[in-house]
């Protein structure tokens, strides 16, 4: 399989503090690699490090390197606005900009100059068929994203997210918020975009990367403890904290 | 003792408050209104100012409020949204933030005769722009950029700092999401601001007698002097020039303030409805 990012030494700080300690990582194309691990062990920032938004915060300091189709995202010419574009991003919580659905899904496309409402609508359609939305919303395109229910509310962000066509789609805690009926309706969307997308899901339910993820990573306090196929890290994990965490002594 | 009891006596207690301020409020309106609105007709509103208020009508000094209100506001809302934007958005807490935040408070704080001496002496006499609407509008300014630069900072702060997360996740820029999503959603509690220190220049005296001079003509251009309602207003009844024409001007000076409110809050709720 092609390695889609390629992860050198990374390393992340604020200030003397470590948020995440020295590791290597790759991930594939058109895989779901879920990063399990309790709070506070630096998961999600490692998900802002791969689209550089830990940058809008400038007491984060970011050392190594990630390539991502072996290009270097750490380099200094990088364009962070066409990085960014490439690199869907979906949050804990469903951040509905507050305006109309369409305008929602228009929002990403209209940042990168493209206003024509054929093509807009076209490609809105498109993405919200993906993400699972379209039948519930295709005659309330002009209702304000916020009477959309959470669930449907996430699945808008992950549909805006794919308005700007990406390559790679982050997932932060996506579902934590959310029902386990619209849980079970993003985890079908991401299987079904697995097929055009590479996929970084961070999961605080371990349930959740087993029955999604194609490899996981588990990561405590700074470390990337552990990476692997799924069923091998639920089955039969090397390190014992692995195996204290999955099977719910801690975390 | 019984918490019922407790709740009731609460609850008296806060309905008079609410009615012995309604009683205040409305006692003054229609008192104004009522020794005023007799002699408001469309002579008095578009008449000239005769024998110094005594008789004729106060058309000079609606245009003059009108000038002084406009262009204070053209000058201070740009000025006042842009310290708060960039206040809020392109600094980190710092001294710097700090000492303009706490300048910002103490100006708020400052009675509005104190801004009429400082508008004299800089913009009268040192800037050499005499007693005109555009020495006044420029000292009502100073006194409105407290109240816009500290209610824009509020309206901006209260944005969810989310949205910056998406336009950023999405490939925006900075001023794409300021533009696109902070001043939208942001707007009524801006124009709050606005309103506010709208309605503390059109009622504004101390300051405009010291900048804008008393002139009872019609002002020819920003350079002209002109006085303002309020200040006419003053001039009758301090005076004892005639005081049925000060109750007048009282009242539609009243009116006005309440047209501006009304129509701002209908801006405001059109936007709302977009924005929610």
């Amino acid at each position: 399989m092609k390695k889609k990012v390629v992860i050198e030494n990374l390393s992340v700080n604020i200030g003397k503090k470590s948020i995440i300690r020295k590791f290597n990582l790759d991930i594939y194309e058109h895989e779901i690699l879920s990063i399990i691990g309790p709070a506070n062990s630096g998961k999600s920032t490692f998900l802002r490090a791969l689209n550089r938004l830990l940058d809008i915060n400038p007491s984060f300091s970011v050392k190594g390197k990630i390539f991502i189709d072996g290009e270097n995202i750490y380099r200094k010419e990088i364009q962070k606005n066409e990085l960014r574009k490439r690199i869907g991003m979906i949050f804990a919580l469903p951040t509905t900009l507050p305006m109309s659905v369409y305008d929602n899904l228009a929002y990403g496309p209209r940042l990168h100059g493209e206003t024509a409402r054929s093509k807009l609508l076209a490609k809105a359609r498109e993405c919200l068929i993906l993400s699972s939305l379209w039948d519930e919303v295709k005659d309330r395109l002009d209702i304000p994203a916020v009477r959309l229910s959470g669930g449907q509310q996430q699945r808008l962000c992950l549909a805006r997210a794919l308005m700007v066509s990406p390559e790679i789609i982050l997932f932060d805690e996506p579902c934590s918020g959310l029902d386990p009926v619209s849980t079970a309706k993003v985890e079908a969307s991401m299987i079904k975009l697995k097929k055009k997308y590479t996929i970084v899901l961070v999961t605080n339910n371990t349930k959740q990367a087993a029955r999604v993820g194609d490899r996981v990573a588990f990561f405590l306090s700074g470390d990337l403890v552990e990476v692997g196929k799924t069923e091998k890290i639920f089955t039969a994990p090397k390190d014992e904290r692995t195996n204290g965490y999955i099977t719910g002594r801690f975390g | 003792m019984n918490p019922k009891l407790t709740q009731k006596i609460a609850k008296s207690l806060l309905c008079g408050a609410v009615l012995l301020t309604s009683v205040v409020l409305f006692f003054i309106i229609f008192y104004i209104l009522y020794h005023g609105l007799s002699n408001v007709n469309w002579n008095f509103l578009t008449g000239n100012v005769e024998d110094l208020g005594k008789k004729g009508g106060i058309y000079p000094t609606i245009v003059s409020t009108i000038y002084l209100t406009a262009l204070s506001v053209f000058i201070a809302a740009p000025l006042g949204i842009g310290t708060a934007l960039y206040l809020t958005c392109y600094t980190e807490e710092n001294l710097f933030t700090k000492i303009v935040r706490f300048g910002t408070d103490c100006l708020a704080a400052i009675p509005s005769i104190i801004f009429g001496l400082f508008g004299f002496m800089l913009f009268v006499i040192y800037l050499r722009l005499s007693w005109s609407i555009l020495s006044g509008a420029l000292t009502l300014a100073s006194m409105m950029l407290p109240t816009i630069i500290r209610t824009t900072e509020e309206a901006i702060r209260a944005v969810p700092s989310s949205y910056m997360d998406v336009n950023y996740a999405l490939g925006g820029t900075k001023l794409q999401g300021i533009v696109k999503i902070i001043l939208p959603k942001a707007l009524p509690g801006i124009l709050t601001g606005v309103i506010l220190s709208m309605g503390r220049a059109v009622s504004e005296t101390a300051a405009l007698i010291f900048t804008a001079g008393m002139s009872l003509r019609v002002p020819v251009s920003m350079f002209a002097s002109g006085r303002s309602m309020a200040v006419h207003f003053y001039s009758l009844a301090r005076e004892g020039i005639s005081l049925t024409n000060a109750f007048a001007t009282a009242s539609v000076l009243m009116i006005t303030v309440l047209i501006i409110n009304i129509v701002s809050y209908l801006i405001m709720h059109l936007f709302l409805r977009k924005y929610i």
